[in-house]
């Protein structure tokens, strides 16, 4: 079980964990205030719920659990905001430019983020762990508390959907650039 | 042989291997204890308040149904105890019967 005897244990408990929570964050919600936020709840969550710990998994699942659920609640919150009325962001970019992302392969993430956002959520949720973070299968099982075969099933499910979606998204330029050539 | 569609498709999917992490705001800690100071907010998932407008626009619903059923019910008593009470079973009201 988790025990913060002191402020300054929690600190340093922060600090240790803050940047691994807040990249897998950004990567889910593509908006990085917004991340900040879910990040700053994570952790709010961890201190006032540490018997929610149980100790069958290392911290680091633990806290990966938290942000992902934390990051697909407010997903989902933002959907259904925008049925009712104007989105929440309404000056929000349509295009998400990670800021970790070297400026050679700026364009080609644009439209991976774009096409990570129409999966189901599960499917990003295995993606992003699996291809953005590099967990392996168990730990992503673990984080997902789903069945190994269940992993390799979304994260499967996910390529091919990303396939088919990047494949409508294929920029017109290169196409006549082709058709130029023939 | 893959087209250029499909090499574009692979880069992009590739480029996810690419990102590199990111430094978190550096006042992270004074913002999270902040809120700490706060009071938890009694936050309701939204699903439950939808299930409660549906509850009681169900309960709305059966109320305003057994109303109308009870008031069109009971007119239609009222009126046969008024004809029997007055003997009024024809129609015909302005006859002379005498």
């Amino acid at each position: 079980m988790l025990n913060f005897q002191d402020e300054s244990t929690f600190r340093a408990f922060i600090k240790e964990h803050q940047n691994m929570v807040f990249n897998v964050v950004l990567k889910m919600v593509q908006h990085v205030n917004d991340a900040e936020e879910i990040t700053q709840d994570v952790f709010v969550d961890v201190y006032r719920k540490p018997e929610m710990f149980r100790g069958n998994a290392s911290i680091t699942t633990w806290l990966y659990r938290i942000a992902m659920n934390k990051s697909i609640d407010h997903l989902r919150r933002k959907k259904k905001w925008s049925l009712f009325g104007p989105a929440k962001n309404e000056t929000e970019p349509l295009e998400f430019f990670h800021p970790g992302v070297q400026t050679e392969n700026r364009e080609k993430a644009v439209f991976l983020f774009k096409a990570m956002k129409k999966l189901p959520a599960k499917q990003y949720e295995a993606w992003v762990l699996s291809e953005m973070e590099n967990l392996s299968y168990k730990e992503i099982s673990e984080v997902m508390n789903v069945s190994l075969s269940s992993v390799e099933s979304l994260i499967f499910r996910a390529r091919q959907n990303l396939r088919k979606i990047l494949s409508g998204m294929y920029p017109e330029n290169e196409k006549r650039k082709i058709e130029n050539e023939k | 042989m893959k087209n250029n569609k499909e090499k574009w498709i692979d880069e992009v999917l590739q480029s996810a291997k690419t990102i590199n992490a990111v430094e978190s705001n550096a006042f992270l800690t004074t913002r999270i204890e902040a809120k700490l100071q706060q009071k938890p907010n009694a936050n309701i998932p939204v699903r439950w308040v939808y299930a409660t407008v549906v509850v009681m626009m169900i309960i709305l619903f059966i109320n305003i149904s057994i109303w109308r059923n009870t008031n069109v019910t009971s007119n239609s008593n009222a009126m046969q105890q008024l004809v029997q009470e007055y003997g009024w079973t024809s129609n015909d009201l302005y006859s002379n019967s005498n």
